[in-house]
């Protein structure tokens, strides 16, 4: 993660910050994207929305709550959810940012790459299903994503002991699962 | 983590996001005062950040004409509740009180909020608030999408239980805030204090 300084909340009115902001995030969020979408049309919409968010909503960021990637996953994960499809559509309709229209032949390749660099992510998500959806969401962003328990905890409103508790309940059911399982515990 | 080379399609998103960043930093010139700060057409630029405990609206449409102020729906694992308006704060105290629920809610006035109030908080396994969000208000019992509502669920285990429900509001005239957790022991009252 980065050590830069800025001011998150100056995404909405400062094309540089922006800029900077953008360049050191796009990765990992088409990352994120991509282990939970197999659509290269559907993962380049998204990714729309969640800066067309992000700089709605700058104004909330506060660097003393967590980091960038945190609040930026935690806007990637409503926006997968559809809780801000519906705005970030409105957003769409005034600003014309629809992420799918910029996907010309050139970007199409790359897109597919990014995908299927992460289909085993996306399989290990689905294996984990049986998990509670509270202690998956924290296990996923952990051990899939590459978060911190702080991060993740910062991306799903939780206090990071409540994180801390529910991955390790997360944790104890998946090597409970492991190990009563022998083809699994062999392939681990 | 590369900084600086981006795909074709990265960079032709890039330059949108900067070309609307550019328009939007001139709107404040077309918003000379607070009251059109929360017009209708403001709308369209809401959004929600996943802060700890509270939903942000940029340049939010939150107010009259939406009823009821508040709704709280039964869920299986607990209460979704829904605030259309920062009204009526007695009105959902007690109709969370009917329900079991201890609630200490504060609508603060335009550019006031109340100041940090140190409590309990809840030990691990508490009652907990969930899906923070925001979404459409009802209006007569329709939604039409010209305003905004506050929506997040609490655990059932808050019936009944030793803590309180805290919600309070904290807005000027870009952005609307909703703080809301679950603590124990005694709330200190609010101290309304300019928002800074």
């Amino acid at each position: 993660m980065s050590d830069t300084v800025r001011d998150v909340r100056k995404l909405a009115g400062d094309p540089v910050t922006l800029e900077a902001f953008y360049r050191e995030h796009v990765g990992e969020v088409r990352r994120f994207i991509a282990r939970r979408t197999d659509d290269p049309y559907l993962a380049a919409d998204l990714t729309a929305d969640v800066f067309m968010t992000a700089i709605a909503t700058c104004a909330a960021y506060d660097a003393a709550k967590g980091s960038e990637i945190g609040w930026l996953v935690g806007i990637c994960k409503n926006v997968i959810r559809g809780d801000q499809r519906k705005r970030a559509r409105e957003l769409r309709a005034m600003t014309r940012v629809v992420g799918s229209e910029l996907m010309a032949a050139d970007a199409i390749e790359r897109a597919t790459e990014i995908i299927d660099s992460q289909r085993a992510a996306r399989d290990f998500s689905t294996a984990l299903a049986s998990l509670p959806p509270r202690e998956r969401e924290v296990f996923e962003l952990v051990a899939v994503d590459g978060l911190t328990v702080t991060e993740a905890a910062q991306a799903l409103s939780l206090k990071p002991g409540t994180a801390r508790v529910r991955l390790h309940r997360a944790r104890a059911r998946v090597m409970a699962t492991v190990q009563s399982n022998p083809m699994m515990a062999e392939e681990h | 983590m590369n900084t600086t080379e981006l795909d074709p399609f990265e960079e032709r998103l890039l330059a949108r996001l900067r070309a609307n960043v550019g328009a939007t930093a001139k709107a404040p010139d077309a918003v000379p005062s607070r009251r059109l700060a929360f017009s209708p057409r403001r709308m369209a630029l809401a959004g929600v950040a996943a802060t700890v405990g509270a939903v942000v609206i940029w340049g939010a449409t939150l107010g009259s004409n939406t009823s009821p102020a508040f709704a709280i729906d039964p869920q299986p694992d607990g209460f979704l509740i829904r605030i259309n308006t920062f009204e009526d704060a007695d009105k959902l105290e007690a109709a969370l009180a009917d329900m079991g629920i201890r609630a200490d809610i504060t609508y603060t006035e335009v550019g006031y909020e109340c100041e940090e109030r140190v409590t309990e908080g809840v030990p691990e396994g508490g009652p907990e608030i969930s899906g923070i969000t925001i979404t459409d208000a009802e209006r007569n019992g329709e939604t039409d999408g010209s305003h905004i509502a506050f929506e997040f669920e609490v655990d059932k285990s808050l019936v009944n239980s030793p803590y309180t429900l805290v919600v309070e509001t904290s807005w000027d005239e870009k952005t609307a805030t909703l703080d809301s957790y679950i603590t124990g022991g005694e709330i200190p009252a609010c101290v309304v204090t300019k928002v800074k």
